[in-house]
C-alpha cells in the first residue's frame, strides 16, 4: 500500500492528536497526585494543628493561674513591685546620676576602695572591636614607648587626648590618670556602679598575679632586681593599702623581662575594658612605681 | 444515438469524477472538522480542569479541617479559658463481640474492675448497665492513663472514643463567667450559654468568642478575695474588676467557685454568682451616691457646713452611727466615719424625688446591664417616704447586686458617665457613648472625698502605697426574721484606682465574715473587704499600665483643713 501524501499527513494528525492527549491525560494525573499530596499535607496539618492545640492545652493547664499562684507561694514568694522600683521615664534614670547636692549625705560604699591619689585614673580604656585587645597594645613598641612617655610626662595627660591614631601618648594618658575621670567617677552616685568600677581592675590583677605566683619561671635572678624596684615602690605608695602585701609578693614574677608580659597582656585584654590598665604593665622592668600601682589597683 | 451513448457514457463519467471530487472534498472537510473538534473538545477540557482545580480544588479541602466543633473562648489577651479538647470516655458496645455475649467476664466482675479504677462509681449501677445490653457510656472525660488500664482489662466491649469535649483550661477560674456546656453540646450558664449562637455557628466558631477578663487580673482578684474568706472566716466573696471608661468587666469573681471541667453534687450550690445574681443591702457604699447627687444637684454647696451628729428621730425611727463621732459633722468627715446620721440629713435636704432619679438613672430599680443573668433589685417603688429617702441613702431598704455598685462606682469616678457593663472585649469605636448622670464637677469632688476615706478614713487598710487608691467601706447586717441580724453582715469595699486619673473600679464584697485573730475580731468592712483591696491593686495595677507612683495623688488640699484630727474610725 501506497503512502500517499494525504494519508501521510492524516496519520501524523492522528498520531499528534494521540499525543496530545496522552499528555493530557498524564497532566490530569500529574494533577491528580498532586493533589491528593495536597489533600494529605493538609490533612497532616490539620492533625499537627490538633496535636499542638492538646500540647498548649495541656501547657495552659499546667501553667493555669492557680498553680502559678501557688508555685510563687511555695518556691519564689514574689511580691507586687512598689513604687520605688519603677522608673518612668528617662529623666528619671539621668536622676540617678545627678551630682550630689550640697548636703546631700555621704555616699554608701559597699566596698573598700582606697581614695585614688591626684592623678590615678579608674577610666577603662577603649577597646579595639576587631581584635579585642586594648587600642595600642598590638604593638608592644609603641606600649613600650607609651610608658616611657608616661614616665616623661608623668599624670598631666588627659585619658581622652590621645584618641587617633596616637597609640603611644594615648596609652600614657591611660596609665597616670586624668583628674577630670577622676572626678566623673566621683560624680557616678550610684555606688554599685563605682564599686564595680573599682572592683574590676582589682580582681583581674589578682589572677594575673595569682598565675604568675604559680608559673615555674620564677627566676631567682630576677627576684633580685625587684628587690631593687620594691623599696622604690614602697616610697611612692606611702600608704600601703591591703592589696600591697600581696603586690609585694608577687613582685618577683612581675619583674620578668618585657616580653612574657606583654602576653599576660595580651591576654588580660580581651576581658574587659580594664585590659589597657595591664597593657601599662608591658612597659620595661624599671618603669615608674607610680604606674605599676595603677595597674594593680 | 450512439453519439448519444457515448456522450452520455462520458458525461457519466465526468459525473462520476464529480461525485468522487465532491466525495473527497467532504471527506477531507470532514476529517479536518473532527481534528478541530477533537482538539478543541481535548482544550477545553484541559481548560476546565485547569479552571475547576483553581477555583473549587483548593478552596473545599480547607474548609472543615481546621473548624474546631465548638468556638474557643479568650480572654482580652488571647489566652484560652474553653475549648474543644479530644477527651477520651468510655462506651460500652455490647456488639463489639459479635451476637455472643457482650462481655468476657460477667457484668458484676467487670463492673468491680471499672470501680477500681473510678473508685467513685456506683458498683450497682455499673453492673445494671452492663448487664443491660444497651450500648451507652459508661463514663465521660476519662483520663488517657485510665483508658489504658480499662485497656488491659481485655473487654472489647469497653470501648474509648476520642470525642470533643468543653475544656476549660484555667480549671475553676473565672467560672462564673465562663459557665459551662451541657452534655447536648449546648451552653447551659454563663457565657458558653449567651454566645451559644456564636460559638457553634460554622459561619462564626472559627474565629474565638473574646472576652473582656483578664485572666491575670481574674486570677490575682480570686486569689486575694480567697485569702480574705479565709482570714475572715467569710460564707463567701465576691469581687469585680471594671474598666471606668469603658464598662469592660476585666474580672468578676464569685467564691467559693466550681470548677467546670468537673461538676460533682458538692459544686453544684457553688454555681450560683453573688456578684450577678444576689441582691444585697449594700449599706455604706452607697453613701457617696446620695453626697454626690446632693453635690450635683446644687444641694450640697459648702463642703465646711457641719450637721448635727446626735441620733436621729424620724417618725418613732432612730438612725444611728456605730458610735459618737461628737456633736456635728461636715461631710467630708462624714464620709471619712462613715456617718449614716450626717448622710441622712443631706439626703432629707436633697430630697426624695432627686435622690429617687439619680438612682434610677444609674439604673438601680433595674436588673445590672451585664451580659450575664442577673437578679432585680429591690426597689422602693412610688414616692419615696422621707424616712425611705433617708435609709436609702445610706445603702438600707434598697437591696442591689455588687454589678450595679460596680458601674455606678464607675461613674462616679469618670467625670459623670454611666455605661453598661459588659463581659466582650470593645473595640475603642465600640465603647458606649453613655448617659450622664453626674457633671464632671462633681466626679472631680467625689475622686477627693472617696481618696480621703481611703488616705485619713474608714478605709485606711484599703490603701496601697502610690496607687491612689480611693474608695468607700460599706458593712450592711443582713435582714432576718426578726429584723436585721448583728452578727451576719454583708462588707463591701467599693474602690477605684489612681484616683488622679480614675481607669479601674474594683470591688470586693464579703459575705457573712466573722471576726477573727487576723481581722482583730472585727467584722466590718474595713478588716476584712479593704485589705483585699489593698492587695489586689498593686498585683493587678502594674498589669493593667497602672504604674506606682509617690509622687502624684489627687489634690486633696482644699478638703484637708476640714478634717479634725479624730480618731479617723
Amino acid at each position: 500500500m501506497m503512502l500517499t501524501r494525504s494519508r501521510a499527513q492524516s496519520i501524523g494528525w492522528a498520531v499528534i492528536l494521540a499525543v496530545c492527549l496522552a499528555l493530557t491525560l498524564a497532566l490530569s494525573f500529574r494533577v491528580n497526585a498532586v493533589r491528593s499530596q495536597v489533600r494529605l499535607t493538609e490533612r497532616h496539618i490539620a492533625r499537627l494543628q490538633v496535636e499542638k492545640s492538646l500540647l498548649e492545652t495541656e501547657f495552659e493547664t499546667r501553667a493555669n493561674q492557680q498553680q502559678l499562684t501557688a508555685l510563687n507561694e511555695v518556691e519564689f514568694g514574689y511580691q507586687a513591685p512598689t513604687a520605688g522600683q519603677y522608673l518612668e521615664s528617662e529623666r528619671q534614670l539621668a536622676d540617678l546620676g545627678k551630682a550630689r547636692g550640697p548636703d546631700a549625705p555621704p555616699m554608701i560604699r559597699v566596698a573598700a576602695a582606697e581614695p585614688q591619689p591626684a592623678g590615678d585614673s579608674v577610666l577603662p580604656a577603649l577597646v579595639n572591636p576587631l581584635t579585642g585587645k586594648a587600642l595600642g597594645a598590638e604593638d608592644a613598641g609603641k606600649a613600650r614607648a607609651s610608658a616611657k612617655a608616661s614616665a616623661s610626662t608623668g599624670g598631666k595627660a588627659d585619658s581622652r587626648s590621645g584618641s587617633g591614631d596616637k597609640s603611644g601618648p594615648r596609652l600614657a594618658a591611660v596609665v597616670p590618670s586624668a583628674t577630670s575621670a577622676a572626678n566623673l567617677a566621683d560624680r557616678l552616685s550610684h555606688v554599685e556602679r563605682l564599686a564595680h568600677v573599682e572592683k574590676a581592675p582589682k580582681m583581674l590583677d589578682r589572677k594575673v598575679v595569682e598565675r604568675k605566683v604559680a608559673g615555674p619561671r620564677a627566676e631567682p635572678k630576677q627576684a633580685k632586681a625587684t628587690a631593687k624596684v620594691e623599696p622604690k615602690q614602697a616610697k611612692a605608695a606611702p600608704k600601703p593599702p591591703k592589696a600591697e602585701p600581696q603586690q609585694a609578693k608577687a613582685q618577683p614574677a612581675k619583674a620578668k623581662p618585657a616580653k612574657a608580659e606583654v602576653k599576660v597582656a595580651k591576654a588580660a585584654a580581651p576581658k574587659g575594658a580594664s585590659g589597657a590598665v595591664h597593657v601599662a604593665q608591658a612597659g620595661p622592668a624599671k618603669r615608674p612605681a607610680k604606674s605599676n600601682k595603677v595597674a594593680i589597683e | 444515438m450512439t453519439s448519444l451513448t457515448v456522450s452520455t457514457a462520458i458525461s457519466s463519467g465526468r459525473v462520476q469524477l464529480v461525485n468522487v471530487r465532491q466525495r473527497s472534498l467532504l471527506v477531507a472537510k470532514l476529517r479536518v472538522w473532527f481534528v478541530v473538534g477533537a482538539f478543541t473538545l481535548i482544550g477545553l477540557i484541559a481548560l476546565f480542569r485547569i479552571v475547576w482545580i483553581g477555583l473549587a480544588g483548593g478552596a473545599e479541602d480547607r474548609g472543615g479541617a481546621a473548624l474546631p466543633p465548638r468556638g474557643e473562648i479568650v480572654d482580652r489577651n488571647g489566652v484560652p479559658l474553653a475549648r474543644a479538647f479530644p477527651a477520651y470516655s468510655l462506651w460500652y458496645n455490647p456488639k463489639a463481640l459479635g451476637d455472643g455475649p457482650a462481655l468476657v467476664k460477667t457484668p458484676a466482675e467487670v463492673a468491680a474492675a471499672l470501680v477500681r479504677i473510678f473508685p467513685d462509681e456506683d458498683q450497682a449501677r455499673l453492673t445494671a448497665k452492663l448487664a443491660s445490653g444497651k450500648p451507652q457510656y459508661l463514663r465521660r472525660r476519662i483520663m488517657p492513663e485510665d483508658a489504658n488500664r480499662i485497656h488491659l482489662l481485655g473487654e472489647p466491649a469497653l470501648e474509648f472514643p476520642r470525642e470533643s469535649e468543653r475544656y476549660y483550661p484555667q480549671g475553676s477560674m473565672a467560672a462564673h463567667v465562663l459557665g459551662l456546656v451541657a452534655a447536648n453540646g449546648h451552653g447551659r450558664l454563663g457565657m458558653e450559654a449567651v454566645l451559644d449562637k456564636q460559638l457553634t455557628d460554622p459561619a462564626f466558631r472559627g474565629a474565638p468568642a473574646v472576652l473582656a477578663l483578664d485572666s491575670r487580673v481574674q486570677g490575682a482578684l480570686e486569689d486575694e478575695l480567697l485569702k480574705g474568706m479565709r482570714l475572715s472566716n467569710a460564707k463567701g466573696a465576691g469581687g469585680i474588676v471594671l474598666d471606668v471608661d469603658t464598662g469592660e468587666v476585666l474580672a468578676l469573681a464569685s467564691l467559693p467557685s466550681f470548677n467546670p471541667n468537673l461538676i460533682d453534687q458538692q459544686s453544684v450550690p457553688n454555681i450560683f454568682n453573688r456578684v450577678t445574681n444576689q441582691v444585697y443591702e449594700l449599706g455604706s457604699v452607697m453613701k457617696p451616691i446620695t453626697v454626690a447627687a446632693a453635690i450635683d444637684a446644687g444641694v450640697l454647696t459648702d463642703m465646711a457646713r457641719r450637721y448635727p451628729a446626735n441620733a436621729l428621730q424620724i417618725g418613732g425611727f432612730t438612725i444611728h452611727d456605730s458610735h459618737n463621732f461628737g456633736a456635728s459633722l461636715n461631710v467630708p468627715e462624714a464620709l471619712i466615719h462613715s456617718s449614716n446620721i450626717v448622710t441622712a440629713q443631706v439626703a432629707d435636704q436633697l430630697g426624695g424625688a432627686r435622690l429617687k432619679a439619680t438612682m434610677a438613672a444609674l439604673g438601680f430599680n433595674r436588673r445590672p446591664q451585664i451580659e450575664l443573668p442577673a437578679g432585680f433589685p429591690i426597689w422602693p417603688r412610688g414616692d419615696w417616704a422621707r424616712i425611705t429617702t433617708m435609709t436609702v441613702s445610706y445603702g438600707h431598704g434598697l437591696a442591689l447586686t455588687p454589678m450595679h455598685l460596680a458601674s455606678a462606682y464607675a461613674a462616679l469616678v469618670n467625670g459623670g458617665v454611666w455605661r453598661p457593663a459588659t463581659l466582650r472585649k470593645l473595640a475603642p469605636n465600640e465603647v458606649p457613648q453613655g448617659t450622664r448622670i453626674w457633671q464632671a464637677s462633681t466626679s472631680a469632688r467625689m475622686r477627693q472625698l472617696l481618696r480621703m476615706i481611703v488616705s485619713v478614713g474608714t478605709g485606711r487598710k484599703a490603701d496601697a502605697p502610690g496607687y491612689r487608691i480611693g474608695g468607700k467601706t460599706g458593712s450592711a447586717e443582713k435582714p432576718g426574721a426578726h429584723g436585721y441580724q448583728k452578727t451576719s453582715l454583708i462588707t463591701t469595699f467599693a474602690a477605684a484606682f489612681p484616683m488622679d486619673k480614675p481607669r479601674y473600679v474594683v470591688i470586693a464584697m464579703m459575705d457573712e465574715p466573722q471576726g477573727t485573730i487576723a481581722t482583730s475580731g472585727q467584722r466590718t468592712a474595713a478588716w476584712n473587704a479593704a485589705p483585699v483591696i489593698g492587695r489586689v491593686v498593686p498585683r493587678i495595677g502594674p498589669l493593667l499600665g497602672v504604674m506606682p507612683d509617690n509622687s502624684r495623688d489627687v489634690d486633696i488640699s482644699d478638703l484637708a483643713p476640714l478634717i479634725a484630727s479624730g480618731d479617723g474610725e
